[in-house]
Formats: structure tokens, sequence, C-alpha cells
């Protein structure tokens, strides 16, 4: 839809290369994903309506101040000497790295301080996971990412603190298009957490657009949590990919709370031959949330495994599509795989789907499961905490606990644990 | 390509088959435990604990914070009156009168389907079971005005023939917030004490300490999930127990062990309600008066000599005395 690619020009893109400087392949890069991002047409999701979004964003402020960030402060408090990068709509607040882990060689920083000082590893890396061909958004990402992350650790490295990136966007941004780009060497251990969470009302009309690239090369064990707290107004779109290389483990922990518009895809590719990846994964919709989630493996190495394991919580007039996709391709012999998606629908007026899809290229596998459930609570468990004296509400909200917490107590960081914790216990009834 | 959707929507029964790659102990954070307050129409809580919650000794005997002996606590009384009761719009329990002091033991006996549950289920305050007509009060307080839970909290207790299981909720954080809610807010049992508590009273039950963490009856054998209802029993202090074929699923030790747990919780400020299908749970907990329930009514009562007799005889003889042909509700004609 050219119309609407209009409200956005090429002089953003050049503009973003001015301002950090950015060599020659980058600029080419972001041209060439803005013009891809042009061409493709508004695409026609199953399950979502695009037409009428607006794809808008920027101009994208030079500089913010610390003010609006009330809701965030406990959270921001709370990171500690920990590694983390904050960022504001698209401005770096903080990043530090504590020296220890510097002297071991890892790198996390900004993601535009990283392509000026260390050029090479994010050129071998940007992109290599979810490019501009990928979709219209990611498209959009690729040529407007600013206010990113990265993080590197070299071979045999293992860390056990947690890389924590912070996006807030806030009413001062237009937009937001946070990139992160994680790359695991050789036998590297690490956990990454990440959280994008809005501070007062953000603006509708304009696209948030966030794009995480894990790379896992041979042996490395990652834990990537993507946690996001997704709200009314703009269009939200997530693209996260993981590339698993031989015997390396990536672990995802999903999380949601809001009720925003969002397209979002979560997805291992195990490449490698006896690599495994699972997803553990919680959300929480609200309002009008319109959710429309894919999780997805890809099996293409020999014994690969995988296991993902979503729980929704829907209620009031929120819309939640849960797809839990299996790919296994054929020459991926010995491959594993189970899925389980369970929804819980607290109103009426909400609606949730579970919808399982398997597509098995390969006739030696050595499993592959799927369970579906969308439900309510169920009045059974209700009526047994109420008969020992637990108050209707105080009784649901326990079991609405007990469904999600395994999930929530996964997140790695333990501030944005705490802080999600809160978001969900916020928003529960 | 084959491509597989094998649900498009799904409904209702979440299976069973969901566990989380990652395990997690405690279900409800400290600072998340569900604020808890007092909704019941009553005029004064139950329970008023103060620093020192001996263990056994029953809440009524407690001393108030101001060091006052609430003296109104005295013997419960539990009075049925003519009570129907309706599932699905048919009529189960069909006028039935029944009255519970403390310190009495009544056991219910009586042919499969005669309403024994039934008339559990009401008296709790169970949704899928309607009263269509009679009285229920505590200590002259209409019951069936209550909400489930404050009748809880008024001091009725029901040991459930088939216990709800619920995941990701522990055993202790659930026992924990029944009991703080009955104390009140700004009552609330400290964390330790209640934990010491609840060690020492699983251990007089047999239960292994894992089973403080673990989810509320998810997994448990039948005798473990009986065993788990009478631990309630005995952290919750009920005024009148209602215990449902409490004895069903439990091996030999098993019976005495959850026997002498009620017979150590007897008390003349505690009234108990016992359905069973067997004497031999009656020979360990010795009951005051035995009751028949055939068609939804209690059609004999007597002493404990009553049970020993159903025991020898079954129950053909009393429905040939009684000119009953079919015990079950609804299948008379
Ligand atoms: N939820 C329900 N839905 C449908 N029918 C019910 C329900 N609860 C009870 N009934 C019916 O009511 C009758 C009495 O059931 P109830 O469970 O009260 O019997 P009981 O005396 O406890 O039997 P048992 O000794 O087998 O436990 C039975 O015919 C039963 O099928
Ligand atoms: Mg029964």
């Amino acid at each position: 839809m050219a119309e609407q690619a209009a409200t956005v020009s090429l002089s953003l893109v050049d503009g973003l290369c001015d301002r950090y400087q950015e060599p020659e392949w980058l600029r080419s890069a972001r041209q060439a994903a803005f013009a891809r991002f042009v061409a493709l047409p508004s695409p026609r999701l199953e399950k979502t309506d695009l037409t009428r979004r607006v794809w808008n964003a920027g101009p994208f402020p030079a500089a913010v101040g610390t003010d609006g960030l009330d809701e965030v402060a406990g959270l921001l408090s709370a990171l500690g000497d920990a590694p983390a990068v904050v960022v504001r709509d698209g401005v770096v607040l903080r990043a530090h790295l504590p020296a220890d882990l510097a002297r071991r060689g890892v790198i996390f920083t900004d993601l535009h301080t990283a392509v000026r000082d260390h050029e090479n590893l994010v050129q071998a890396a940007l992109f290599q996971a979810v490019d501009a061909e990928e979709s219209k958004w990611a498209a959009f990402n690729a040529a407007l990412w600013h206010g990113g992350v990265f993080l590197y650790v070299p071979r045999h490295v293992e860390i056990d603190a947690v890389f924590q990136f912070v996006y807030i966007h806030t009413a001062v941004g237009q937009g937001a298009l946070p990139r992160a780009l994680v790359v695991a060497e050789d036998n590297a251990k690490f956990a990454y957490s990440e959280l994008y969470v809005a501070a007062g009302d953000v603006p509708g009309d304009v696209v948030h657009s966030g794009v995480t690239e894990v790379i896992a090369r041979p042996g490395a064990r990652v834990t990537a949590a993507v946690l996001s707290h997704l709200r009314k107004g703009p269009t939200h779109f997530i693209t996260r990919r993981a590339k698993v290389d031989k015997d390396a483990h990536v672990d995802w922990v999903f999380g949601d709370v809001g009720d925003g518009f969002t397209v979002a895809l979560i997805e291992s590719r195990l490449l490698g031959d006896g690599s495994r990846s699972t997803l553990t994964g919680v959300g929480l919709g609200f309002g009008r949330q319109h959710l429309d989630l894919t999780a997805s493996m890809v099996h293409s190495g020999r014994y690969s495994e995988s296991d993902m394991n979503l729980r929704g919580v829907v209620r009031e007039r929120a819309n939640a599509v849960y797809r839990t996709r299996t790919h296994i391709v054929k020459g991926a012999r010995g491959a594993g795989a189970e899925q389980a998606d369970r929804m819980l629908v607290l109103d009426p007026t909400a609606r949730a789907d579970a919808i399982p899809m398997l597509l098995i290229d390969e006739n030696n596998v050595q499993r592959c499961g799927h369970a579906a459930s969308v439900g309510k609570i169920d009045e059974n468990q209700v009526y047994y905490l109420m008969s020992r004296g637990i108050p209707r509400a105080a009784a649901q909200r326990m079991i609405l606990w007990g469904y999600l917490e395994p999930a929530v107590n996964a997140i790695p960081s333990p501030a944005m644990r705490e802080h999600f914790r809160a978001l969900l216990d916020k928003e529960l009834v | 390509m084959r491509w597989t959707r094998p649900g498009f929507r799904l409904s209702a029964a979440p299976r069973a088959a969901f566990a989380f790659s990652t395990e997690c102990g405690n279900v409800i954070p400290e600072n998340m435990t569900p604020k808890v307050n007092f909704t019941g129409g009553r005029r004064r809580p139950w329970v008023r604990p103060d620093r020192e919650l001996p263990d056994t000794v029953p809440y009524e005997r407690i001393r108030t914070g101001n060091g006052e002996v609430d003296a109104d606590m005295s013997s419960p009384v539990l009075k049925i009156e003519d009570l129907h009761v309706s599932v699905d719009g048919k009529e189960i329990v069909r006028g039935l009168d029944l009255t519970v002091k403390g310190g009495e033991i009544h056991a219910i006996m009586g042919p499969n389907g005669t309403g024994k549950s039934t008339l559990a289920a009401a008296l709790m305050g169970h949704p899928r079971y309607e009263v269509t007509g009679g009285r229920v009060t505590l200590d002259g307080e209409d019951i069936l005005a209550m909400s489930v839970d404050e009748r809880a909290r008024a001091g009725l207790f029901l040991a459930m023939q088939y216990p709800a299981e619920v995941p990701g909720v522990s055993n202790a954080n659930f026992l924990r917030t029944a009991l703080n809610a009955r104390l009140g807010e700004g009552n609330e049992i400290p964390v330790i004490k209640f934990h010491r508590m609840l060690q020492e009273k699983m251990k007089q039950l047999g239960i292994d300490p894992s089973f403080a963490e673990r989810y509320l009856n998810e997994g448990f054998s039948g005798g473990e999930k009986k065993r788990n209802e009478i631990l309630q029993l005995a952290m919750l202090n009920p005024r009148i127990a209602i215990l449902d074929e409490i004895d069903s699923g439990l091996d030999i030790d098993a019976l005495r062990i959850v026997a002498d747990a009620v017979n150590a919780v007897r008390s003349p400020e505690r009234g108990f309600l016992i359905i069973t299908h067997y004497q031999r749970l009656l020979e360990y907990i010795v009951p005051d008066h035995v009751h028949v329930m055939m068609q939804g009514r209690i059609v004999k009562s007597g002493d404990r000599e009553l049970a020993r007799e159903l025991e020898r005889k079954g129950y053909d003889w009393l429905k040939q005395e009684l000119g009953i042909v079919d015990e079950t509700v609804g299948a008379e004609v």
C-alpha cells in the first residue's frame, strides 16, 4: 500500500545514518531495506487485519530527558550493578558492563556504539537471523532501527550475571524500532533478558517494530527472555529468531502483558545436529488487545529437539491467537518436538484461539506431540478454595497465579521478573 | 508438505500433561499473597489469635489481643430443617432434618446414590446444588444466605469425597491463605509459626514433609488426598466438620491415623457429621448417633449399634421394614 508507506520517507533513513555516522555497508543495507519496505504490500494475515494500520514513525528525538519514567523507576534501580543497557525512545540512557566481564572479552553496549567500535563483529552477524526479506515490518526495522543492543560473548566464556536490555517507550517517541543482536560464540553460556515497556500513554498511529536476533554458535547455551508490555496505541510487530548451531541450546522465555495490537513471531531455527530449543511463554491480554502470536520451531538438524509451552489469559475484550508451529524438515532425522498451548478465558467478551500446527516432512522422528486447550477457570477449583474460607476473588487469583507462575519464574533477570510479576498482578483482575 | 491443524478452537477440559520445563517451588510470592478481607455478614470473626497461637487448642479458647477470652465461642449448633436440594432440576434431598451440636459425632450411612454427598455439598454451598426449601442455621445464623467462603469462615468444613486438584498452588501456600482468611486481616499467622504448625500436623498424619510444597492435590493418590483433607481439618479448626467418605481409599494404617487425627480434634466446641459406608471407621471414631439415608431423607436413626446391625445384615431388612423398594433418589415410582 504505497500511500501508507509514504508517511515515512527515505530522508528518515539518511538522517539516522548521518546522526550515527554509519559505515557505507550499513547505509546501503538500510536503504535497500527501506525500498523493500515500500515495495512489500501490507500483508494479509488470516487472523489480523492490517489494512487500516498506519505505517508511521519519526521524527526521532536526538536527546531525551528522564522525566515521565515513574512507572519504571523501580525497575531501573533494581537493575543494580548487573550488566544493563537502557534505552528510552531510541536514545541510550545507560550502558553498563561490569569491568570483569569486559576483561573476559564480553561486549555489551548499544548497537550504534557497537557498529562504531566493533564493526566487523556486528557486520558478520547483523541481519543473519532476521533480514529485510522477512516481512514488511522486519524491513521497516532493518531500515529504521535505532536504539538497540549488541551482546557478544566469546568462545568458552560462561557468565552467571544476566545481560539486561530495557527499551522504554514514552510519549516522546514517534514509534519504536529497537533491534537486539545477541551473539554466542562456541560453547559460550549466558542469559539475556530484554523488556520493552511502555511508560505513560504512548502515541497511536505509529509503528513499534522490535527485532531480536540470537546467533548461537556450536555448543552455546543461551537463555533469552523477551518480555513486553505492549500497550494500546501503536501497531506492534515483534520478530525474534534464534539460529541454533550444532549442539547449541536456546531457551526462550516469552512474556507479554498488554492491551496492544500486536503481530508477533518467535522462532528457533534448529540448524545444527543435536541443537535444542525450548520456549516457555506467558501472556495476559486485557482491554481491546489483539494479539496474533506465532511460536515456531523449525528443525533441520538431525536429533534436534524442541519444547514449547505457552499459557495465555484473556479478559475484557481481548482477542488472542496463539499459534504453536513445529516444522520438521526432511532430513532432520531423529528430531523430537513437543508443544503445549493453554488459554484461559476469564470474561465472556474475551476470545482466545489456540492453534497447534505440525508440519513433518521427515519420516524418522523420535517424538512429536501437541496439546492445546481453551477453557475457563475451573469452578470446582474455585469452589474448593472457597470452601476453605478464601474469598472468590482471592481464590481466582491463586488459581491464575498457579497457572502463570512457572513461566514467570523462568525469567532470568530478578529485576525484570519482579517488574513483570507486578505488571501481571496489576492486570490480572 | 502436509500441514495438520489438529485443533482450531478447542474448548473446555484442560489436558493433564502440561509440565513446564522449569519447575518452581512456592507459587504465590510472599508479596503477592492474595489479600483476604472479611466479607462475611457476621458480627465477629470466629477466630482471634494472638502472639501465642497454640497448635492444638481450638480457636475458641485463644485469647484475643487485649487479653479477653471470647466467651461467646461456645458449643456450635448446626440445625437443618426440612432441607430440599435439587441438582439440574432434579430433587435429590427431600426433606431432611438433623441437628448437630458441638461435642457430638453423627454418622450418616446409606446405599449409593441416596443423597449423602448432595447433602454435604449443599451445606457447603456448591453452586450446582440448589436448595429449594428448608432452613440451615449455624448458631442461629442463616448459613444458606452465605457464600461458600463465608460459610467456611463461619466454621463449616467439608472434607470432600473428591477434592479438586489445583496445579501451581502449593499446599502450604493454600493452607496459609485459608488460615489467614479465617484469622482475618491484621491477625495473620506469622510465617515461621505457620510452617512449624504445618510440619507438626503433617507429621501426626504421617504426611511426608515434601507435601507442603507439592501442588494442591495434584498427582496425590486417593489416600493422600484424604489425608490432605484431614490435614486441612486439623489446621483450620472448624466448628462443624463434615467428612464425606474420608475412609474410602485409605489403607488400614492410614485409616487408623486419620481416625486418630479426627479423635484428637474432638472437642465440645466441635461437631462432626461423618458420611461413611463402613462400620470399620465407626469402630475408631465412635459416633453418638447413626442415621440412614434413603431416597434423600433420613429414614432411620439410632446409636452405634445401628451401624453394627447394618454391617451384619445389609440394608434389605431396613428397606423391608420401611416398605422401600428402591432406595436410590428418583428411582422410586
Ligand atoms: N452434580 C450432579 N449432577 C448430576 N447428578 C447428580 C449430581 N450430584 C448428584 N447427582 C445424583 O444425585 C443422586 C445422589 O447422589 P449423591 O452423590 O448425593 O449420592 P451419595 O449418597 O453420596 O452416593 P455414594 O454413596 O455413591 O457417594 C445420584 O443419583 C446422583 O447421580
Ligand atoms: Mg457420596
